[in-house]
């Protein structure tokens, strides 16, 4: 989890997940356990959370929780073994991206996707435009999702060996924005223009690295070495600098609006719609063994008027984690370890 | 000429341009194209400002913050975690960002 070294978490928006999750995970990993009882057998694990990055994500909090409120070994292995059988559904070779890889095309999803995909060549003003359009999805990701769980809006996924239809060198890296209107969240998005947008973006010797939540780091600078690209938005091919352009002002201007509207929200309402976000992570789960996904009544009232925690986690102490501290963080990761965990402040 | 920041290269390349110290979106209209950002940290609300900067500076944020992947998604060049960009720089400095070492020179 090398990523846990370089998270700064005071730039985490509006706050850190730790400010609040100590309050109620607990509520949320009791459903959980009593929704791993109620899940139809048959169920496909890749219809439980919508995609390997939110199930690792989920994964997180739900170890580290249950360490934190005593949560008995055979249920943590319980809570451990679902979220690993999803995993290994998605990404069988690599599930935990300990290879730095996040691949969820087989070999021949791969194969059509490269053969339909109408390319074009990223010359001119293409791969500066692009670079804009996915800075701009990026951001208005966080300000939809915020940093209760921006992975609920997409998956980025690769690096996929396209050599043999690109030559040697070219990799493709697929950037999927899958829900850019979240009306479970926000019900204004049901204005917005587009629900997915993908880029599609062959790299000619970038090398990509994807560490545990889904953060890609390249090796190189990725506009300069762009070489081919697709975007599509609700299934439809985009392409051309002018039309990148007027989708990336048009994304732009929406997250605008966004931010603008979660800067007037009060902290007891801010504090609800991070709480909320966090809960739709599990609305499949819950969904499918018969459970509302929104946050229950107990849940609302543990948050309401509570100050925001400050130092609880591992990861909350304001700073960048040490070796030691990464130590520490496995060990109470590990749901085989009788390690509790016991933070530094009160929470009450 | 002296290194006045040392921070975490979050998106390689290097950058010379005038600093605009952003601290709040009053700021914002000061930003032109090819100044070199200079804030505490960035949020989704510094997107258009973010697109005409030459460099991103920060004084908080690791190499999974906001600054950084939007800084890596736009190819342009971005120091995060310099912890006293804010303090140490000030309006219309020409500085000299390399993001491949994590160093700003003022000129």
């Amino acid at each position: 989890m090398a990523v846990e070294r370089t998270t700064d978490w005071r730039t985490a928006q509006p706050f850190s997940v730790d400010a609040l999750d100590p309050y109620y995970y607990d509520i949320i990993l009791q459903n959980l356990l009593n929704a791993l009882e109620k899940l139809p057998k048959s169920i496909d694990p890749k219809a439980l959370f919508v995609g390997p990055t939110n199930t690792r994500n989920t994964m997180v909090m739900s170890l580290f929780y249950s360490k934190f409120y005593g949560i008995g070994r055979d249920e943590r292995m319980k809570i451990a073994n679902f979220y690993n059988k999803i995993l290994r559904s998605y990404s069988p070779k690599d599930p935990f991206c300990r290879k730095g890889t996040n691949r969820i095309y087989t070999e021949k999803t791969l194969r059509g996707i490269v053969k339909k995909t109408r390319w074009v060549a990223a010359d001119g003003e293409a791969p500066r435009e692009l670079g804009k359009l996915s800075a701009s999805l990026a951001a208005l990701v966080y300000s939809l999702y915020t940093d209760a769980s921006p992975s609920l809006s997409g998956e980025f996924h690769g690096p996929y060996d396209v050599s043999k239809r690109f030559g040697r060198g070219h990799i493709l890296f697929v950037r999927d924005y899958f829900d850019l209107k979240p009306i479970d969240l926000w019900e204004h998005a049901k204005k917005y223009r587009y629900k997915q947008v993908v880029v599609y973006a062959v790299y000619k010797n970038v090398k990509m690295w994807c560490d545990f939540y889904g953060n890609f780091t390249p090796n190189k600078d990725l506009k300069s070495n762009l070489a081919y690209y697709s975007v599509t938005a609700d299934g439809k091919p985009l392409s051309g600098p002018k039309k990148i352009k007027a989708l990336s002002e048009y994304i732009g201007g929406l997250t605008l609006q966004q931010m603008n509207r979660i800067n007037k929200m009060n902290l007891e309402e801010t504090k609800r719609k991070f709480m909320e976000t966090e809960s739709l992570q599990y609305k499949s789960v819950f969904r499918l063994a018969g459970f509302d996904w929104r946050p229950t009544p107990s849940m609302i009232k543990r948050i309401k008027n509570k100050r925001l925690i400050k130092g609880f986690g591992v990861w909350g102490q304001n700073r960048i984690l040490t070796e030691k501290d990464l130590k520490y963080f496995r060990k109470i990761m590990d749901p085989r370890t009788e390690l509790y965990y016991k933070p530094r402040v009160k929470i009450s | 000429m002296k290194t006045v920041l040392k921070g975490t290269p979050a998106s390689h390349g290097r950058a010379e341009g005038r600093v605009v110290v952003v601290r709040s979106q009053k700021d914002f209209k000061k930003v032109s194209e090819g100044s070199i950002v200079v804030t505490k940290h960035t949020d989704p609300s510094m997107i258009l400002i973010m697109q005409k900067a030459a460099a991103i500076i920060t004084d908080q944020g690791g190499l999974t913050s906001h600054a950084a992947v939007v800084s890596r998604e736009m190819g342009t060049p971005c120091i995060v975690g310099t912890k006293v960009g804010t303090k140490k720089l000030k309006d219309g400095d020409l500085v000299e960002v390399d993001a491949v070492k994590g160093t700003v020179i003022v000129k």
